[in-house]
């Protein structure tokens, strides 16, 4: 009761604070400055095209992950080992860097 | 609110229509509105499992062809609730009140607020705007070819079932996506009081019910929890409803409600074979012959699903099939494993009392009469199995234990709730005191005269 009050309580008051908005506002007030970016740069590449996401610092690995989905459906992967063996090096690449003010930053090469 | 108002007339058109089609038991209004959703969702969701399985699009036309046969299963057969008024006492209303304060907040949610947690946008709902756009469980996608499929072997119930209001929606948009968690959540909590009402009277099951629907894990937690795109929530609402099936004893439905289980999460196999030892030791001998039916159901779903993850290969996760192999790890980790799972039972912040009140109730129904300490035995073996099970995947898993559990151990800890609410359910049905049903004298009521239009816990499941 102690916490599931005041989570009720904040989730009716953002759902209220919420409504009438577009939803990419909604989302640009939930997630702050990184989505906004994120879905800038969806526009920006080209149809089909994949993108590496790289993470600067390994703090920056969840907004990383949570970058696949807001540019989705513009194919992304993040640039690991891993992934770089199974599919080709791409042209477009999405730099995650939290500290800095851009927070995403795209390179093409 | 649209996508609400779609997703309600979808889901529960064809949870209806299959229900009808599997299960002839009377229903009251609010449990024939629960089990209607859990049965849409969970319909569109498995049949999409198998269907993307045999490389059969799940374009619209498949989703509206569910529709289609729904509807048509609910104007022949007529499957609607029972109309007969049953007596609810004043306490069930007050409790039924306080349920919907949690609700009211869900559905607020569910219109206005968009996907914002980690695994939904990491994984599920990830999965089901894939699948929207490809029309496919095995395409680019699913071969980690266009993205990063994490969790690529995990089942697609939820997934389909989301693509599907996807695909109705006509949009990308995770906005359409929220009602199916929001509406399971609700499913959950009037299939539970359904299934509790079964062995106990109905106040007992309204004041458990609710306080399950506050309890944090389940209302507040922001990860796993009901406002969350997390599949958590939608194993335990198929689990209770395959618990409601076991204890009013509908076999056919059983089949069908644990493939819904074994499809919905990788542990929904464990909770299927803790739901099957629940049966058994519920129904006794008698039961076996009935289960061999419900294995054989289960057997061509898990099969298909099998089938499936042939043609994906396993990204992003855990190899848990070889990693059980380690007997070593697996036996010099298992207490740190086990401190670190069941100490999150402790987690007031998370839980409340549930578990310490889920104890005394075992041992207030194991010291009662002979048929509740049956059900009794057989909720709690099966919660030692899902626990032993889970305990055991920390003790193989390459990830440090302790930083799994802090982001795991309560979200799998909420796989027991559907048990320990029946353990409740039993316990606190010994000390309640009602009205008879004359209304006059103040009674306990005996065990076989529960509800006047419901069966009490049965010696044996029919």
């Amino acid at each position: 009761m102690t916490r599931t009050w005041p989570a009720l309580r904040d989730a009716a008051r953002l759902g209220l604070a919420l409504r009438g908005r577009g939803w990419e506002t909604r989302r640009g007030f939930i997630f702050g400055p990184y989505y906004t970016r994120a879905a800038a740069l969806r526009r920006v590449i080209p149809r089909g095209e994949i993108v590496a996401i790289v993470p600067r610092h390994r703090s920056d690995r969840d907004l990383a992950m949570f970058c696949i989905y807001a540019m989705y459906p513009t194919p992304a992967r993040i640039d690991d080992e891993e992934s770089a063996r199974r599919i080709p090096r791409p042209r477009w690449v999405i730099v995650v860097d939290q500290s800095s003010s851009d927070v995403l930053t795209l390179s093409s090469r | 609110m649209m996508e609400l108002l779609t997703a309600v007339v979808y889901f529960t058109a064809i949870g209806a229509g299959t229900k009808s089609v599997v299960s002839s038991r009377s229903e009251t209004p609010l449990e024939w509105i629960g089990t209607s959703v859990l049965y849409g969702v969970g319909t569109v969701g498995l049949l999409g499992q198998i269907a993307g399985a045999l490389a059969i699009p799940l374009a619209l036309p498949f989703f509206v062809a569910l529709f289609a046969a729904g509807v048509v299963a609910v104007l022949v057969r007529k499957p609607w609730p029972s109309r007969v008024a049953a007596k609810v006492p004043v306490i069930a209303y007050a409790a039924m009140f306080v349920t919907l304060i949690p609700i009211g907040v869900l559905l607020l949610n569910c219109v206005t607020t968009p996907v914002t947690d980690y695994d939904g946008r990491v994984t599920w709902v990830l999965k089901a705007r894939a699948i929207a756009r490809e029309q496919s469980i095995t395409g680019p996608f699913f071969q980690g070819l266009s993205s990063r499929d994490a969790h690529s072997h995990y089942p697609l119930l939820m997934p389909v079932a989301d693509a599907a209001l996807l695909e109705i929606a006509h949009e990308d948009d995770d906005r359409a996506v929220k009602p199916a968690y929001a509406l399971i959540a609700l499913g959950f909590l009037l299939a539970l009081c359904a299934a509790i009402s079964a062995i106990a009277p109905v106040e007992v099951a309204w004041l458990i019910t609710a306080c399950v629907a506050w309890l944090p894990q389940f209302a507040a937690a922001g990860d796993g929890g009901m406002l969350s795109a997390y599949s958590d929530v939608p194993l335990i609402a198929f689990t209770t409803l395959a618990l409601l099936s076991i204890l009013r004893g509908t076999p056919v439905a059983l089949g069908v409600e644990l493939s819904f289980v074994a499809c919905v999460k990788n542990e929904g196999v464990v909770v299927v074979l803790a739901l099957l030892l629940f049966a058994v030791l519920y129904g006794g001998k008698r039961s076996l012959r009935r289960l061999a039916v419900v294995s054989c159901m289960l057997a061509v779903t898990v099969g298909v699903l099998a089938f499936w993850r042939a043609r994906v290969p396993l990204e992003h996760d855990e190899n848990y099939g070889s990693l059980i192999l380690g007997v070593g790890k697996l036996f010099s980790n298992w207490p740190a494993a086990a401190r670190e799972l069941l100490s999150g039972m402790a987690d007031v912040h998370a839980w409340g009392l549930l578990w310490p009140m889920t104890v005394v109730a075992f041992y207030v129904a194991a010291t009662d009469r002979r048929s509740r300490r049956r059900v009794a035995l057989a909720a709690a073996v099966s919660m030692g199995l899902i626990l032993a099970a889970y305990i055991s995947a920390y003790a193989v898993t390459n990830w440090s234990v302790s930083e799994l559990a802090v982001s795991s151990a309560n979200r799998l800890l909420l796989h027991c709730v559907p048990f320990a609410a029946v353990l409740l359910a039993l316990g606190g049905s010994r000390f309640i005191v009602v009205d008879d049903e004359e209304g006059t004298t103040v009674v306990r009521r005996p065990l076989g005269q529960l509800n006047s239009t419901r069966d009490a816990v049965p010696d044996r499941a029919p």
